[in-house]
């Protein structure tokens, strides 16, 4: 029973919506301070612990013989990997140290909005399948 | 944290976008106005844009190093008036003139105030949208269990 609600795709999906619904919160912050001085844009990176956490290539892991020893390297396991908000401070695009471009952050609100529906839709699918097994059609 | 967080943030640019044009409204009205209850000519008036921080809560996940927080979007902290010199007309004839016979007017530029209009009112549409779409992904999330 645990495998019909708990598999991994719906993890997968369930963080992926997560990271997507983080993500279109810090492009509207974005946005919303397209006019504001000094102001530097952050963004989401989410993708690449997923792929490490899927394909769990790790780099170099430290050999772990008791359960309380920290672990070193690695790869994580899928319910460790979280959305992480990085600030780009490093760029200018304007005078007044403001580095919003607001073409960009347009372009990638859309993405975002268009990734979260077809993630939706994922889910929705998944459920679809689960019920069809349950009545047996 | 979730998608109506995102509603607050770019409520809160619509706002300040709309203070800053009903500013640079201010400014054009004004833009002969030599006569001030104050005394003097009108000063050219400026918003002050500041991004406001994130929330406490992430403060505390911020101390643990896990996640920089969301910014909860912008705010005005204030109106100041620009310092630039008033622009000196030489009119001995008008009613606030000087002794010098020099009568000082506001130190708008129209061109400047348009543009800037422009920049509120593009920013504004910018905000829209992101509402909107914040609007549309959660009705796909709403529409997940849907039979």
């Amino acid at each position: 029973m645990d495998n019909l609600f708990f598999d991994p795709t719906i993890k997968i999906l369930h963080r992926s919506m997560d990271a997507s619904a983080l993500s279109h919160e810090v492009i509207s912050n974005n946005i919303a301070n397209v006019n504001t001085p000094e102001f530097k844009r952050s963004e989401v990176s989410f993708k690449d612990q997923l792929q490490k956490a899927l394909t769990g290539t790790p780099d170099l892991q430290g050999q772990r013989t008791h359960p309380s020893h920290i672990p070193i390297g690695g790869s994580p396991s899928l319910d460790e990997i979280k959305p992480v908000i990085f600030r780009e401070s490093e760029t200018t695009m304007r005078n007044d140290g403001n580095n919003v471009d607001i073409d960009a952050e347009m372009v990638k609100l859309s993405q975002n909005s268009l990734e979260y529906g077809a993630l939706s839709q994922l889910i929705r699918q998944k459920i679809t399948m689960i019920r069809n097994a349950i009545i047996g059609r | 944290m979730s998608l109506f967080s995102g509603f607050e943030i770019s409520g809160s640019a619509l706002t300040a976008e709309r203070l800053r044009m009903d500013t640079i409204a201010n400014n054009i009205a004004n833009v002969n106005t030599t006569r001030t209850a104050g005394g003097g000519p009108y000063k050219r008036q400026m918003p002050v844009f500041q991004a406001k921080p994130p929330a406490f809560a992430d403060f505390i996940s911020q101390s643990r190093g896990q996640y920089q927080g969301v910014g909860q979007g912008v705010r005005v902290v204030g109106i100041v008036e620009d310092p630039a010199e008033p622009r000196r007309v030489f009119e001995p004839n008008h009613p606030d003139a000087g002794p010098d016979g020099y009568v000082r007017y506001p130190n708008i530029n129209i061109v400047a105030e348009m543009v800037d209009l422009i920049s509120a009112t593009r920013a504004y549409e910018a905000n829209v949208t992101a509402i909107n779409e914040g609007k549309a992904m959660m009705q796909r999330a709403l529409d997940i269990g849907r039979v």
